[in-house]
């Protein structure tokens, strides 16, 4: 043990059969019970080990977070059932993590946006300072440059300054030099209640976030690569401010701040008589430098993805977009396109009859996934993957993110059948739960339709991707009438589901590039 | 006495060292606040004073270092008032100050590297803190940077019985000037270029006693884990890949001597493909032969000679 607040967990955190038994190091000699912790020297652990150290230091230590809501299994796991709603309480039976600072962690490693929301007095602020401190920050530094939401917060409270004395003698507008705020260089950017941020200096802040940059008076900051912590007392415009859409957007994570568990009240007095405060103790060992920020940031990236668990986020995003009744156009039947109508969502999904809206996923939301959904469901997935110490994404990892990234993008569609079946109603409230049972449902349906062993779009993908060097023209004209012979048989089943109909829109792009091919061939 | 640096150090960062304390308190409910006051008062303030007085800028960091070190050292009694390492009592007290400039240079990394490197000798058996502190001692004003102190204690560690440090530390020792390196294995005078081929061709070679005779009995490793030992069962020796080991029960060790110790390092049974003690034969018994004299081995035989007989026992060996 090291002084306890300064101890960190013991490497490998999160041991594996695989690990081999180190062989003999001379540094061993000046590792001990006094922890080494001066940064960038003595022995450098890996980084997602490093990680993984913070990650116990913090449940350990700082947050009171007993709530292991990100579950992983390795070999079956005891299952009791509780209550009259008969809810499952499981024991993983591997090493599993809390959401409310694993995702904050990864948001630190990936250097993206985490919204932190629950009630007041819950510890979303003290979350995000901790995350300020572990990027080498002293906490009265954090603290300071933190942004507090208020209703009067102007552009200027909020970037910066022009100099007065500028203001006077300048010139031109470029000789004004602007004093701009210490946050907007700062690795961790915080903002404390952002809902309450009047709706105009949001949009100034949309730019620091969306953009990286802020600009006042034709004048320019480009801000480093940041983690951003924004909290809120809830995610549906209780603030002050309605948050507008494209900031909320820019939020890649809302992990929730689950309630107190009261047997946990011993901790609270101690800190309490005692004066604790943890922020103020962070072991040096878990301190990131920008150095670090920068490789753990590209050694995320470079964990593998494969190809059997692209196809499953790829049949899981494909089922809600598709809108049947939404156009006569094939590529417009979207639910993008009704809400740009503004359609009256009720009565136009009410005109779509026929299909089994128990199996349509697609009948539980009321849009679709955006580009910028998948990109960030790929990136912690990654980030978990490497957290866990694995080199390539496994389909938990997707699973256990997915709801977190997924939670106010994905909006229910609460007035579905789905709602109303048996164990189903808690879904209208619990948005973790219903996209995680989601995801299982659009695996399970996968499973069925066996499409790891039997995927003709897939395979024509793979055909084509090979490339068209040196294809013939009689090969061309068979890879066409294989496509039109596969559409064919499609459409002989009645009913078109959103995975049906984005294969339907891939082989109709495959389809056109060989059709452009074979003109190409002809006039050569 | 409480020195003024480290006093001064305590008042500004208050909150926080009670803090520290209190939650070490918590945990080990144990920890004297006598006995850690004392370890302070005896043993850091000193280092916080002589660090001020080379950089007064570093002393808040130093006196954290120390005091964090002190904190661990303390709560699980490895040091202080009934401490069962009272070696790093005298790192405190004796060598630490010594080191005065590097300590404020990189405080932590010295504090916590030293204290380790301490209690590894203090619990290692035959190995000898005392032998160690007083190797550092002896060239500590002559160390230019925390990179020659950390080589200087490979060296010193290998001196005081940490056999298995017997490849780096020569490593670390050619890095060092070689004086300083010369000084630290007991032969100041010695130029280091000739000395480190010494030991290098034999690890027998001591340049503390460079005659000692041959054979002689040099080191008896292991005993009996029941009696405060390491080994379950009596052991049986093998050499893999050139390296001396042994196999007790099911655990494979790895053993390391020469001049300045022995020490036992375990193996994996498994990564070494001895996943099982080698079967029981029949214990070999040897003739009367008295002391042994001379003893001589080539590929398969061993031949053993005493000084109470005239008959050389030949010993067929696999």
């Amino acid at each position: 043990m090291g002084s306890p607040f300064q101890h960190v967990p013991k490497a490998p955190t999160n041991p594996s059969r695989e690990q081999k038994q180190r062989a003999f190091d001379v540094a061993d000699l000046y590792e001990g019970p006094v922890p080494v912790g001066d940064v960038g020297q003595g022995p450098a652990l890996p980084l997602d080990e490093k990680l993984r150290q913070a990650y116990f230091w913090i449940v350990n230590t700082a947050i009171i977070s007993p709530h292991y809501d990100i579950e992983y299994n390795e070999g079956p796991a005891q299952t009791f059932t509780l209550g009259d709603t008969r809810s499952p309480l499981s024991l993983p039976s591997g090493q599993s993590y809390s959401s409310y600072v694993l995702l904050p962690l990864l948001t630190f490693a990936t250097r993206r946006k985490c919204l932190f929301i629950g009630g007041p007095g819950r510890g979303k602020t003290a979350s995000a300072v901790l995350m300020g401190v572990l990027a080498g920050y002293p906490v009265r530094e954090v603290r300071r440059a933190m942004l507090h939401g208020h209703p009067q917060m102007t552009i200027a409270d909020l970037l910066g300054n022009p100099l007065p004395a500028d203001l006077v003698a300048a010139q031109r507008i470029e000789d004004i030099r602007i004093a701009w705020r210490k946050w907007l260089g700062m690795r961790v950017k915080i903002i404390d209640e952002y809902n309450r941020i009047p709706t105009r200096t949001q949009s100034a802040l949309l730019t620091v976030m969306g953009d990286g940059y802020a600009e006042l008076l034709d004048h320019i900051y480009e801000c480093p690569e940041s983690a951003w912590y924004l909290t809120a007392n809830d995610d549906q415009g209780g603030g002050t401010y309605q948050v507008i859409e494209a900031l909320r957007d820019r939020i890649d994570v809302i992990v929730q701040a689950l309630s107190f568990n009261v047997r946990f009240l011993d901790e609270i007095l101690t800190r309490i008589e005692e004066n604790v405060h943890p922020e103020r103790l962070v072991p040096q060992q878990i301190i990131f430098t920008e150095v670090e920020l920068d490789a753990m940031d590209g050694a995320i990236r470079a964990v593998t993805l494969g190809l059997p668990i692209r196809r499953r986020i790829e049949f899981f995003a494909s089922q809600f977009e598709f809108l049947e009744v939404a156009a006569s156009q094939f590529e417009y039947k979207t639910k993008d396109t009704a809400r740009l109508a503004g359609a009256e969502w009720r009565s136009l999904v009410s005109t779509e009859t026929g299909k089994d809206k128990m199996q349509d996923l697609g009948s539980q939301t009321k849009n679709g996934l955006s580009v910028r959904n998948l990109m960030t469901v790929l990136h912690y997935a990654k980030a978990l993957a490497w957290f866990r110490g694995r080199a390539a994404v496994e389909l938990e990892d997707v699973r256990q993110v997915l709801p977190f990234v997924l939670s106010d993008k994905l909006v229910a569609d609460t007035e579905s059948p789905f709602f109303e079946a048996d164990g189903h109603r808690s879904y209208r409230t619990d948005r973790i739960g219903w996209l995680r049972r989601l995801f299982d449902l659009a695996c399970a349906e996968y499973d069925r339709l066996d499409l790891d062993r039997r995927d003709p779009v897939a395979e024509l993908d793979l055909e084509f991707r090979h490339g068209l060097d040196g294809v013939s023209e009689a090969e061309t004209r068979k890879r066409l009438a294989k496509i039109e012979r596969h559409i064919s048989e499609i459409s002989k089943g009645k009913k078109l589901y959103g995975h049906i109909y984005e294969d339907l829109v891939k082989l109709k792009y495959l389809h056109q590039r060989y059709t452009n091919y074979l003109r190409w061939l002809r006039t050569r | 006495m409480t020195a003024s640096a480290f006093q001064d150090a305590l008042r500004r960062d208050r909150d926080v060292f009670n803090q520290k304390f209190a939650e070490a308190r918590r945990r080990r409910p144990d920890l004297d606040p006598a006995a850690f006051s004392e370890f302070l008062k005896s043993s850091v303030a000193e280092l916080v004073e002589s660090a001020a007085k080379v950089n007064p800028d570093r002393s808040l960091e130093v006196a954290h270092a120390a005091y964090d070190a002190a904190l661990t050292l303390v709560s699980e009694r490895l040091a202080g008032s009934g401490g069962r390492h009272p070696m790093l009592d005298a790192l405190f007290a004796r060598l630490l100050p010594k080191l005065s400039g590097l300590v404020a240079d990189q405080p932590n990394r010295v504090v916590a590297s030293l204290s380790n490197a301490v209690f590894h000798l203090s619990t290692t058996p035959g190995a000898r803190g005392g032998a160690f502190l007083e190797s550092l001692e002896s060239v500590a004003s002559q160390l230019p940077s925390v990179t020659d102190l950390l080589r200087a204690g490979e060296l010193a560690a290998w001196r005081a019985g940490l056999a298995h440090l017997r490849e780096n530390a020569l490593a670390a020792g050619d890095a060092l000037p070689g004086e300083i390196a010369s000084a630290l294995l007991g032969a100041a005078k010695a130029d280091w270029s000739r000395l480190r081929a010494l030991l290098a061709a034999d690890p027998w070679y001591d340049p503390s006693a460079p005659d000692a005779p041959r054979p002689r009995l040099a080191r008896m490793v292991g005993a009996f884990r029941g009696f405060g030992g390491v080994f379950p069962q009596p052991p049986r020796a093998f050499t893999h890949e050139r390296q001396l080991m042994v196999v007790a029960g099911n655990e494979v060790w790895a053993v390391f001597a020469d001049a300045f110790g022995a020490t036992l390092l375990r193996a994996d049974p498994a990564r070494l493909g001895v996943a099982a003690p080698a079967p029981d034969r029949a214990p070999l018994a040897l003739p009367n032969l008295g002391r042994v004299t001379s003893l001589a081995y080539v590929p398969k035989t061993v031949a053993l000679t005493g000084d109470a007989s005239h008959r050389v026992a030949l010993v067929a060996v696999s």
